[in-house]
């Protein structure tokens, strides 16, 4: 069983893209559209590592991964931050992400992003 | 008293002096003609004594007298004369007396050395008595018709001296007083004619008969521009000099109604057509028996001129919608307008109680001081938080420089709220997010796909459909580029492109992008010549994107040349990168316009080299806003070489990029 990844955006097209990739490379994928979804996911799955997207309808990725780091549970999840915003380098960092992966993107970066999270995991 | 005498010296004179405490009489009656008279008294009638009296305010006094002086100290004798002399005046008739021993009158003084007394008036023409001839023996003397006569002879003669001398002296009185008059006139006049050429006001002096000017001063030369030669002679009307003939008309009318006018505001128009504003007065006077106009005209042209400026810059400040603020440099407020009231809820006098540290939010005294003495120095301009009365807040873009005011140093500063502007900021901000967001997420699974297809192409080794993949690639890559690109306008426009300021190698990032680059343009080679000593402080990444447009510019407009140079220089102030190739150039007429946003060279090329033309306008914005220049040297036919500045002194202040 490869480690678990949980893919949050709210472009399924995305989600997909992402979730076909890592099961390429051997990864056990859960892909949400709905950020609200993201504390009962973690609950029950406890997926190793986080692929969040910042602005997603309704629900804000850098809300999302603040709540992450602050619960005792949740904190040692790293959480890769990925977004097309101008801003999402500095965004990221201030939400305390372990990685930033701009959009677009190529998929060998993903794999990398990924690939040193699930490790250090 | 012999005769030849100084009249001065007489006692007798001392007194009439006295008694009449003038120098009008003493000038007109010589004492010593009336001495002659006496002498000849003396002489014709053969007597020791002889005087003559005249009747002043005072009574009759002693004028002169012959024999007297011996006896001047004997009062009686005097005394006794005295009362002869007033029963004469009192008579008005001769007194012969022959023996005036018995006289029971002058037995209380008796007088031993006068027993003979003979007086006859002095009468003028009129018959007014004028005073008192008299003569008197020391011997008892029965007084002759010849003696008599002979009083009478010469008191006649006496008379008429006297009157003569009387009238005389009205008469040089008269022309003293007359004199007098002259001189006070006199001086009155050169007074006036001082003050009239000397005054700082206009003067003139217009015939009320026919309006003609008679006089005017220097300051009505000076002010009007006409010379006297040009106004006398001519009328105000005729010199154009009443800008509104209404005012003239009502000045005119008030002055026959009233005999004068005070400081009426007209306009007047000078020699040279600028108008003068001025306080009009003028009285009838009359000068040489004609009724004239005396006119003042005091020019206020000045005054209301700064009183207009003033109004204008009240006005300026009292409409203007930014707050305008007269602060101290204590921090104290002496002047707030309109806008101010209205934008921090207080009212006048409690925001000129208050200090400029009750308006800012929380923000330390050192912050505020220093940004004072900036403001006091060479102008401010900056933004802070402002504070209303109920405790909510705004942000402002405050201008503040320092001015002196009555004295006194203030600071003058202009406040603009800016919440709109701010929220405007914010809405951009939101809208290049947004469209960053929309127009990257679709790219971004597109790009994936492609190559989750290409992972599976791989393995069916299909040759075609790999190189059709190969070029879909590319095309969501250019797509990418050219919304980047977009983005990066619409930060620029917004003027929100953020730069994160760090020190690091631009060689090293020259030789990464080079080494990226140079796969894709396998025509080409690039060759780096040079180098650099010290790290650069900069937006890596977007110096970066600078340095890669100007390569694949180089590569794209050189299709026939196998070499592109990129130069790094170091000098005291700058690091140097230039780009050279070696292909079409730009014309002269284009080299300035191509940093243009959306400028594209017209003509064939435009299908040849397609794009928005947004690379170079975003590499000079990223370029100038590092304190750099971007610039070309190109020669149609030979190449291009686009060169870039960034100043090193950017190294002191590495996180702050302006």
């Amino acid at each position: 069983m490869g480690k678990r990844i949980l893919v949050v955006d709210d472009d399924p097209s995305i989600a997909e893209a992402i979730s076909l990739t890592l099961e390429d490379e051997g990864y056990t994928v859960q892909t949400l559209h709905d950020g609200k979804k993201v504390w009962d996911k973690v609950d029950l799955w406890t997926p190793d590592v986080i692929i969040l997207d910042i602005l997603m309808s309704g629900y804000d990725g850098r809300e999302i991964a603040r709540r992450l780091k602050e619960h005792q549970a949740t904190r040692q999840i790293p959480i890769v931050i990925s977004s097309a915003h101008p801003h999402g380098a500095s965004m990221a960092q201030e939400a305390g992400a372990d990685e930033f992966l701009p959009k677009p993107f190529d998929i060998s970066r993903l794999l990398d992003v990924v690939a040193r999270c699930a490790h250090s995991a | 008293m012999p005769s030849g005498e100084t009249a001065n010296s007489s006692p007798a004179h001392h007194a009439a002096r006295a008694a009449d405490g003038g120098d009008v009489l003493e000038s007109i009656t010589p004492a010593g003609t009336l001495d002659r008279w006496t002498d000849r008294a003396s002489r014709l009638l053969h007597v020791p004594m002889a005087c003559i009296s005249v009747i002043e305010t005072s009574g009759a006094v002693i004028q002169s007298g012959v024999g007297l002086v011996e006896i001047a100290s004997e009062t009686g004798l005097v005394s006794s004369f005295h009362l002869f002399i007033n029963r004469v005046v009192a008579q008005g008739q001769p007194v012969l007396l022959s023996d005036t021993r018995p006289d029971s009158s002058i037995a209380a003084s008796p007088e031993p050395r006068m027993a003979a007394y003979a007086g006859v008036p002095l009468l003028a023409t009129q018959g007014d008595r004028l005073g008192v001839l008299s003569v008197a023996d020391h011997q008892p003397r029965a007084w002759t018709a010849d003696d008599l006569a002979l009083l009478q002879d010469l008191a006649a003669s006496i008379s008429a001296h006297l009157e003569r001398q009387t009238l005389m002296g009205a008469l040089q009185a008269a022309q003293q007083e007359t004199e007098a008059a002259r001189h006070a006139l006199k001086r009155s006049e050169t007074r006036f004619a001082k003050t009239f050429s000397l005054s700082p006001l206009i003067l003139t002096i217009t015939s009320a008969a026919d309006g003609r000017l008679i006089d005017v001063n220097a300051t009505f030369e000076r002010l009007t521009g006409y010379t006297r030669e040009e106004a006398l002679g001519r009328t105000p009307v005729e010199l154009d000099l009443w800008l509104n003939p209404v005012d003239r008309e009502q000045g005119l009318q008030a002055l026959r109604n009233n005999q004068s006018i005070s400081n009426v505001e007209a306009e007047f128009r000078m020699r040279n057509g600028q108008v003068m504003t001025a306080l009009c007065s003028a009285e009838v006077i009359e000068i040489d028996g004609q009724p004239c106009v005396l006119t003042v005209l005091n020019d206020i042209s000045e005054r209301k001129r700064a009183e207009d400026i003033l109004q204008r810059y009240q006005l300026l400040s009292e409409r203007a919608r930014d707050i305008v603020l007269f602060v101290r440099r204590d921090g104290h407020i002496i002047e707030a307008n309109q806008a101010a009231i209205e934008a921090y809820g207080y009212d006048r006098d409690t925001l000129l109680s208050l200090s400029i540290y009750d308006l800012r939010a929380p923000v330390t005294s050192v912050e505020i001081e220093a940004q004072m003495a900036r403001a006091d120095g060479s102008g401010i301009l900056f933004e802070t938080v402002h504070r209303r009365r109920d405790g909510s807040t705004f942000p402002v873009e405050v201008s503040s420089i320092g001015a002196d005011m009555g004295g006194e140093r203030v600071l003058l500063s202009i406040l603009r709220d800016i919440t709109d502007r701010k929220r405007l900021e914010r809405q951009k901000d939101e809208f290049i997010a947004v469209a960053s967001h929309e127009l990257k997420t679709p790219l971004t699974s597109a790009k994936v796909f492609a190559q989750l297809l290409r992972k599976r192409l791989n393995r069916l080794q299909d040759e075609p459909a790999g190189r059709y993949l190969d070029k879909t690639e590319q095309q969501i890559d250019k797509l990418t580029e050219l919304v980047n690109d977009l983005l990066d306008v619409s930060r620029i426009e917004a003027g929100r492109l953020e730069l994160q300021a760090q020190a690091f190698s631009l060689v090293d990032c020259v030789h990464q992008i080079v080494a990226d680059i140079q796969p894709t343009a396998d025509a080409h080679g690039i060759v780096i010549e040079g180098d650099l000593a010290t790290p650069v402080v900069g937006d890596q990444d977007r110096i970066g994107q600078v340095i890669l447009n100007l390569l694949t510019n180089a590569v794209k407009y050189s299709p026939g040349a196998d070499t592109v140079i990129v130069r790094l220089e170091d000098t005291p102030d700058q690091v140097i990168v230039s780009v050279q190739d070696f292909g079409i150039g730009i014309p002269p007429s284009d080299q300035a316009k191509i940093f243009d946003r959306f400028f594209r060279v017209d003509g064939t090329r435009e299908r040849t080299y397609p794009g928005l033309g947004l690379g170079l306008y975003i590499s000079s914005e990223i370029i100038r806003r590092h304190g750099g220049q971007l610039w070309v040297i190109s020669e149609p036919g030979r190449g291009s070489t686009f060169t870039f500045s960034l100043p090193k002194h950017l190294a002191a202040t590495p996180s702050s990029l302006p």
